[in-house]
């Protein structure tokens, strides 16, 4: 038993190092995105300066609310879908 | 320096080549012609070929183990000796803790040369002969004919995730080398 709480223990450290690097990297991505909007809609005020920082830091409060953020928590889930089905399979097929 | 680079990555290649064949599942076309258990001395060398020694094993003081065996019949006529041991929680991560079931599914498809039952062994590992190592057995299923050989889906498909998921953290490391951890640390 106590190596099943090794297994669940291991699977749950992974699982949080990959959802943190997921999560910097979308937010990377849409911090680019948003960067370049503003670029496009103010054509004179386009390079990093005070005010685009400003709109893409307020475009990025709500990021966790988005369904892209959301469906970054199936990192949760579907690995541990993948292991009890492999135990179904390998057990009771 | 170039060489040297060129040396390591094929040498890399090669491990995770190694790696896949002998944790991936393989299938074979066999039929089964004995089941047993025998006392099996685990040495170092080839200790990281049996099961991990918590699963569920039992060793005496001198270091053997228990282990069943399932000796097959290839249609070319080679034979083909499986282990069959639990691989409990650990690795390689196919949670099998039902090798006993297995053992009797085997006993119970045994058959001879005159009236053959053809079944697909699932398996991973290697038959090193001398280092008295033996693929495991995961699952048995029956055949129509010693022709018939089933599609191994579950190598497939983790090949795929496998690539994909290389394909996601080449993505987040070219995007880390063009950008930093700027969509992560705040600005001064």
């Amino acid at each position: 038993m106590a190596a099943f709480f090794r297994l669940i223990l291991f699977l749950l450290i992974a699982e949080t190092v990959f959802y943190l690097l997921l999560r910097v990297y979308l937010r990377s991505l849409r911090r680019e995105r948003l960067e370049q909007i503003w670029d496009e809609r103010h054509p004179a005020m386009a390079g990093n300066g005070a005010a685009r920082r400003a709109f893409v830091r307020r475009s990025m409060t709500h990021f966790d609310k988005t369904l892209k953020s959301r469906l970054l928590l199936l990192v949760f889930v579907l690995p541990n879908l993948a292991v009890m089905g492999i135990i179904y399979w390998v057990n009771w097929q | 320096m170039h060489y040297f680079k060129v040396a390591v990555g094929v040498l890399f290649g090669i491990a995770v080549f190694l790696f896949l064949d002998y944790a991936l599942p393989s299938k074979n076309t066999v039929r089964i012609t004995n089941t047993y258990n025998r006392l099996t001395s685990v040495t170092a060398s080839n200790a990281i070929f049996y099961a991990s020694d918590n699963t569920g094993t039992v060793e005496n003081a001198a270091g053997q183990r228990d282990v069943r065996f399932i000796e097959t019949v290839r249609p070319n006529g080679k034979v083909f000796v499986y282990r069959n041991e639990d691989t409990g929680w650990i690795w390689p991560p196919y949670f099998k803790y039902d090798s006993a079931n297995l053992q009797a599914e085997a006993t119970n498809l045994q058959s001879g040369r005159d009236n053959p039952q053809w079944v697909s062994v699932t398996a991973y590992g290697w038959r090193m002969a001398w280092l008295s190592t033996y693929p495991n057995a995961v699952s048995i299923d029956t055949l129509a004919g010693p022709d018939e050989r089933p599609r191994n889906w579950a190598a497939s498909i983790i090949c795929v995730v496998l690539l994909m998921l290389l394909a996601l953290i080449w993505r987040m490391w070219a995007q880390f080398q063009e950008r930093g951890l700027s969509g992560w640390r705040r600005r001064p």
